[in-house]
């Protein structure tokens, strides 16, 4: 588990291009600000005050960060060449130790327990006391590489001081400079790792991790790479711990403990923000979006239980809390790694040592490497130009998954088909569209698209068996099909009809009064009124249907109420005519006039929905007026048949009371009792 | 569409109608069939009756009268109730009170009784009238508390204004005398001290001697302050005659003062909050003390060694019986009484020594509040100044199972509500059995109507009332406030017993009550009548009065047909037979005689019974407050006191007085019913009122403890273990 909190603002004293540095003060709950221009701050963390600063004269330049050393004073380079020293008491920055220097340094860096360490441009890393004598000119190998970013740890007995330089051909070179207590002397080992093309580290830190030092180094694809480096060997222990979405070249990391970082410049929903990610597990923990605005190369820092975000001018804290995550603890949550780069997590057959080598382990993974190209030829619309091509890979595919039931894994590729299938305009494939519709469940966000598309080619009969044949159709989708078949011309209707063998159980249209909608269109019409829908999206969508198609469908809903009335009429007829053989005959009936037809509750659900949405339209037109006269007609009939119901229902309530068993009653107020006196 | 509910309802109907056994709309008609094997079986249908919603009041004061053996006991609303202590606590006189008029002290003087309250007014009690006798004004506002003076001639008064007022009382009068000086103050509590000479006050932080002579205070103790703005109220004290003074204040302290030093002799923090009131024995060496707190203790004035002449007052016994604030406290001889807000009065033994004995006088009235109309099957309810008449419900069905509740067909319904137009307590009512005349009586006259129920069956009966005039007779005998009074079954005459102890006849006409015979032997009478009863041919009235006399009346021949043999205690409850030749009497100490009337003397079942009744009848302590004869049952009498039901066999005769009747403790019935008469009932608590109606049916009024005790204020809270 992990929490972000609610931000705080610090300080707004600097620019946000102007800083340079926070680094944790000796004392708890203090942080120290460094900016390029003019000035170090302390702050306090706890009341958000500001404890101390120096301004530096105008014309110098801090080039290192102030920082806290164990001789309880601050450390800082100015214009490169000087260091200054002075202590908390120091109210003036000039009257600050200095030394000056002849060489450019990089940064003065320092680590509890031991002096500061200086690291000059030019490679070359010593306590700052010896760096004068021990700097014997120009490093050869620091002359091709920029140092970008150096960081210095500490272990038991020795000092690791860690340079990173990048070349221009992706190659990131690690140096690595260890002091021991022991020895006493300056261990250099170097180490180069390949990035992949294009990509760059965009920002790392090192830690202890018992007698070795880890570097982790976030590289600009999202990877987060860590070295484990010691003073034994130049080759470190590499892994690329995970891959975190989201991630460009401007995003910056910050450790927060052994398993969890804090990533400014990760996306999500479109919005770029601060997450804390579990490299353990590959889990997004906590995310939040900027509490400002921010430049694109943010900075982030965490001392004390504190993310430190500048925003502007502004400098945010953001408390947070880290707990060890366990199986337990992530299981359900968010995989963040779900974007198309990310696909390889899918599962799916990898190469078990117990079982490799089996004939059928390698033809279930040849399989999948095929499926694999053959899903990738399907979505490039270069390699699957004409339908002929398209056609072949795609009952390849099929064929391939069928053999190896491999559906189970398919199913983001199938989206992706799906949509080239949807989007292809130089064909219609419709026989694999029918396939997908049928080996795939796709998921509610396609199915708009693919309504879409089948009213746009005119597929009724396809919409039809895939309106039936899902569970929960969208909302959106409902009202694209039923405005598709309330304008659509009857011929083609009953032409699809008859592809769908419904013809013989169409109801009987022999009514006298005159039917707003044909046979067909009412059946298809019906069939959605049929499917479940929420009344909250369906208004909303249902806004977007044509005034004259409401009047239609409002029509056609008062003239099935009316229907369902009459039929109960009807079979009260029946029933006193008492032909107790003909009952059989009324039933079929009965049930042939209700087949397709919504039920009594249905039809009430759309007729309130329907002018839910349309109601303002409904009041102000002409032409609705009848329509409405005529649906409250028939709906105050309905009440008063409910209502008579209700009486009914009374009489048997009162017929059930006078035959219930008596049961154990309480005195009360009054009671007649049967007493026994012995 | 119509046409297939129709036919629904149709047949449903049809079909409820057969299971109901009549047609709908048509009233329902009340057979007797199959319910001849109940009576048979002695087993009954019972209207058990829980609407009824009296709530008895907080008892506020009680006084004990030494020489007539009398406790006078007020509650809330002002009702006075006396209790005779030598008829083993029997209610036998109740005064309603008057709206609005509150009585915070009681007094008795001799056999007269006065009261105080905050209307300012001291008023004396005729206690046979049962009406205010004499008032006289205090002239300094409400008053608080009052006391006599050891000769019982004087009265004092302590009032809100500061003053106490004495009057004169000598000569069966009531006379304002004087004031004392008036105190800031008002006084809360007084006592006068045996001398004569001293009256000792309690009021606000203070405590004041006031010498009776000159009228001035010459004495002030003043009380400590728990807390320094919280004022110290002296709610009660007493005063010994050796002067020791005993106060009882808010702190929760019951204080002993040196009333001639004027100093504190000790303080013991009793209770845990006000100390309300407090009693000294006759002997001067025991006080009580009780409060908010509801517990009642005890302090003892004994030696501090044996044989010691120097004597200190300590705490000796602690009596937890009431739930409530307790108000009141009064030692009669050897008993404690106290009551509060709980309602219930307790009477302790005063025993220090022995095993704590005491017993619960519930709040329930002796006289019924409740009558029944036996062949019209209507109830009569009697609240303070309203009656209400009610038909019962009804139901066809049976069953076997003792304690089952059948189904109603038709539930009770309220048809009348008599209101009393002046909101005067209603005294006494009647109704007859016919259900046809409703008469009561308040303090000033009574009143008499004709009611007619058109319909009573079914849903909506329709109910007229006709109020009847008060005829003056030529010898201008009008018809008297009555404290009882009866009617006959077809309603056409009306027996009262009147406030000047007469016994009036009225003859009931179509439009005005007339008195047709007065009894005029009566009015020698000089006690109150307590009890009286009808016989069932509506031709004989006993009338029993707390003088223990019994005397039978003949209202058709107007004459007097006899006068029982006096017995030691009053009479709690008459009856006639069915057949209307005995009369049954209950005694206050619990035994049953019935008398012969033709004869003149006790039956032969009461002369070989009445003083064999087991030990374990004679010691309860709930007197009987109402008997009655069913038709299915001629030799049983029912007899009920507010918690148990007796059905007593005249065929069966006791077989020893060692016989025990229920188990203690649990209060079911021991011994096998086959050999001995009496069958006890304990379903029912507290009984207003039980009686007979045809058939198997019987009338239970209820009110259970509980519905009391749910009206009653919270009490004080005090921590207790674990909470």
């Amino acid at each position: 588990m992990a929490d972000l909190g609610e931000p705080l603002e610090l300080c707004t004293c600097f620019q946000e291009k102007d800083l340079l540095y926070v680094d944790s003060d000796g004392l708890a709950g203090h942080v120290i600000i460094t900016c390029k221009t003019n000035s170090v701050f302390v702050f306090k963390l706890d009341d958000q005050k500001a404890v101390h600063s120096w301004s530096v004269r105008r014309g110098l330049h801090i080039t290192s960060p102030a920082r806290w050393t164990s001789g309880n004073s601050y450390i800082s380079v100015i214009n490169e060449q000087n260091i200054h020293t002075w202590s908390k008491d120091d109210l003036s920055f000039e009257k600050s130790t200095k030394k000056h220097l002849k060489f450019p340094l990089h940064e003065i860096l320092t680590t509890e327990g031991w002096d500061p360490v200086a690291v000059c441009k030019d490679g070359t890393v010593d306590f700052v006391e010896t760096i004068k004598s021990s700097h014997k000119g120009t490093n050869s190998d620091a002359d091709l590489n920029t140092i970008f970013s150096c960081g210095i740890t500490s272990t038991n007995n020795a000092v690791c001081v860690t340079c990173l330089s990048q070349q221009k051909n992706s190659e990131l070179t690690v140096t690595h400079h260890w002091y021991k207590r022991d020895t006493k002397e300056w261990k250099v080992l170097v180490t180069t790792e390949t990035c992949p093309d294009k990509v760059q580290c965009t920002s790392s830190q090192c830690r202890t991790a018992g007698s070795s030092v880890r570097l982790y180094c976030l590289l600009s694809n999202g990877s987060m790479v860590l070295l484990d480096l010691t003073h034994q060997q130049a080759d470190p222990v590499r892994r690329t711990v995970q891959t975190i979405p989201g991630v460009g070249s401007s995003a910056t990391f910050t450790v927060l403990d052994t398993h969890h970082v804090a990533v400014a410049g990760t996306t999500q929903d479109k919005q770029k923000g601060i997450g804390v990610f579990d490299l353990q597990f590959g889990t997004l923990k906590a995310w939040r979006p900027y509490p400002g605005v921010v430049q694109p190369n943010v900075k982030i820092y965490s001392h004390h239980g504190n993310l430190l975000v500048a925003c502007g001018n502004t400098m945010y804290m953001i408390p947070y809390t880290c707990q060890k995550s366990t199986v337990s603890s992530i299981l359900g949550q968010q995989q963040q790694l779900t974007t198309a780069e990310a696909r390889p997590t899918l599962p799916k057959c990898v190469g078990w040592p117990t079982v490799a080598g089996t004939s059928q382990m390698e033809a279930q993974m040849g399989n999948q490497q095929k499926t694999e190209e053959l899903a990738a030829r399907l979505c490039d619309q270069e390699k699957t130009r004409t339908y002929q091509k398209f056609q072949g890979a795609f009952w390849g595919l099929m064929k391939c998954i069928k053999e190896f039931k491999s559906v189970w894994y398919m199913s983001s590729m199938f989206t992706d088909i799906l949509t080239r299938c949807l989007t292809e305009t130089r064909f219609w494939p419709v026989k694999e569209i029918t396939e997908l519709m049928q080996l795939y469940n796709m998921p509610a966000s396609v199915m708009p698209k693919l309504v879409d598309a089948l009213i746009q080619h005119g597929e009724i009969s396809l919409l039809h068996n895939f309106l039936q044949k899902v569970t929960d159709v969208p909302e959106v989708c409902l009202c694209k099909a039923l405005q598709y078949y309330i304008t659509a011309e009857d011929e083609e209707l009953a032409k699809a009809a008859e592809t769908i063998f419904i013809e013989s159980l169409l109801p009987d249209t022999s009514s006298d009064e005159k039917q707003p909608f044909g046979v067909h269109k009412a059946y298809f019409v019906n069939s959605m009124l049929k499917e479940g829908f929420n009344d909250v999206f369906l208004v909303d969508y249902l806004k977007s249907l044509n005034f004259k198609n409401v009047l239609v469908l409002l029509e056609h809903l008062r003239h099935m109420l009316g229907n369902r009335l009459e039929d109960i009429e009807i079979e009260e007829e029946d029933m006193d005519e008492e032909i107790l053989f003909l009952k059989k005959d009324g039933e079929k009936k009965r049930r042939g006039l209700l087949f397709g037809q919504p039920t009594i509750g249905q039809i009430a659900d759309w007729i309130s929905v329907t002018l839910d949405a349309h109601i303002t339209q409904l009041i102000i037109s002409p032409d609705a007026r009848l329509t409405l006269i005529n649906l409250h007609t028939c709906v105050a009939s309905q009440v008063q048949f409910y209502d008579e119901l209700s009486g009914l229902e009374a009489l048997l309530d009162q017929l059930k009371a006078k035959c219930s068993v008596t049961s154990k009653q309480a005195v009360g107020q009054y009671c007649v009792e049967v007493l026994h006196i012995r | 569409m119509k046409t297939r509910l129709d036919l629904l309802c149709f047949q449903y109907t049809s079909s409820i109608s057969d299971v109901m056994g009549h047609s709908w709309g048509e009233p329902v008609q009340r057979t007797t069939c199959d319910v001849t094997k109940w009576y048979m079986m002695g087993e009954f249908r019972v209207h058990h009756i829980r609407f009824f919603e009296f709530q008895p009041k907080a008892i506020h004061c009680i006084s004990y009268n030494n020489d007539a053996e009398k406790l006078a006991v007020s509650r809330s609303d002002g009702t006075l109730e006396l209790w005779s202590s030598k008829d083993h606590w029997f209610q036998e006189k109740v005064i309603p009170g008057v709206e609005g008029k509150s009585i915070e002290a009681l007094c008795w003087q001799g056999e007269r009784l006065f009261t105080a309250g905050l209307d300012g007014y001291i008023t004396e009690y005729d206690l046979l009238r049962l009406q205010p006798k004499a008032i006289a004004t205090s002239n300094a506002g409400p008053v608080w508390c009052l006391t006599s003076d050891p000769t019982g001639k004087l009265l004092a008064a302590g009032t809100e204004d500061g003053c106490v007022v004495i009057f004169d009382t000598e000569y069966n009068t009531l006379e304002f005398k004087r004031s004392f000086d008036k105190q800031d103050n008002r006084i809360l509590c007084i006592a006068w001290h045996s001398a004569g000479e001293t009256i000792v006050t309690g009021g606000i932080d203070n405590i004041r001697l006031w010498s009776v002579r000159s009228g001035h205070a010459y004495q002030r103790l003043t009380l400590g302050r728990q807390e320094k703005n919280k004022e110290t109220i002296v709610w009660c004290l007493a005063i010994t005659s050796d002067m020791t003074i005993v106060s009882g204040d808010s702190r929760g302290k019951t204080s002993f003062w040196n009333g001639e030093q004027g100093t504190l002799i000790k303080a013991f923090l009793s209770h845990k909050a006000d100390v309300f009131c407090l009693c000294v024995d006759k002997s001067e060496t025991s006080v009580l003390s009780s409060g908010v707190d509801s517990t009642v203790v005890q302090f003892e004035y004994t030696s501090t060694q044996m044989e010691s002449d120097w004597k200190v007052w300590v705490k000796s016994l602690t009596h937890f019986r009431h739930t409530h604030d307790v108000r009141g406290l009064a030692l009669a001889n050897d008993h404690i009484v106290s009551g509060g807000v709980d309602t219930n009065l307790i009477v302790y033994r005063l025993q220090s020594l022995k095993k704590k004995i005491w017993r619960k006088l519930a709040p329930v009235p002796h006289r019924s509040m409740v009558q029944v109309a036996r062949d019209a099957e209507l109830v009569v309810l009697k609240y303070t100044d309203y009656l209400e008449v009610w038909r019962l419900g009804y139901t066809n069905k049976t069953s076997e199972t003792d304690g089952e509740i059948l189904p109603l067909q038709s539930n009770p319904l309220n048809l009348v509500q008599l209101k009393n137009k002046s909101s005067e307590p209603i005294i006494c009512f009647a109704i007859s059995s016919h259900g046809n005349v409703v008469a009561f009586s308040d303090q000033d006259s009574i009143r008499a109507y004709k009611l007619v129920i058109k319909n009573k069956e079914l849903i909506n009966p329709s109910v007229s009332i006709k109020k009847l005039k008060l005829y003056m007779t030529e010898d201008s005998t009008a018809p008297l406030p009555a404290h009882h009074m009866l009617a006959t079954t077809n309603g056409d005459t009306i027996v009262t017993a009147t406030v000047c102890g007469s016994i009036q006849v009225l003859r009931v006409e179509d439009s005005y009550v007339k008195v047709d015979h007065a009894f005029s032997g009566s009015k020698e009478r000089v006690a109150s009548i307590t009890v009286m009863c009808m016989c069932p041919d509506d031709r004989l009235v006993a009338v029993g009065d707390s003088g223990r006399n019994v005397t039978i009346y003949d209202i058709i021949r107007k004459q007097i047909v006899c006068r029982l043999p006096q017995y030691s205690c009053q009479v709690t409850a008459l009856a006639f037979s069915l057949s209307g030749k005995e009369l049954v009497m209950t005694y206050a100490d619990q035994l049953v005689y019935e008398f012969d009337i033709a004869e003149q003397e006790y039956s032969t079942w009461s002369k070989n019974n009445s003083t064999k009744f087991p030990n374990h009848w004679k010691k309860r302590h709930g007197k009987i407050n109402h008997m009655f004869f069913h038709l299915a049952h001629p030799n049983k009498i029912f007899l009920h006191d507010e918690q148990i039901l007796y059905v007593l066999d005249k065929t069966k005769p006791f077989p020893s007085e060692d016989l025990k009747i229920w188990k203690k403790g649990s209060g079911k019935q021991e011994a096998d019913k086959s050999t001995h008469p009496l069958s006890i009932c304990r379903k029912y608590k507290f009984i207003l009122y039980i009686d007979a109606l045809k058939d198997d049916w019987l009338v239970t009024v209820e009110r259970p403890p509980a519905a009391i005790n749910a009206s009653l204020p919270s009490t004080l809270k005090v921590k207790k273990f674990g909470t």
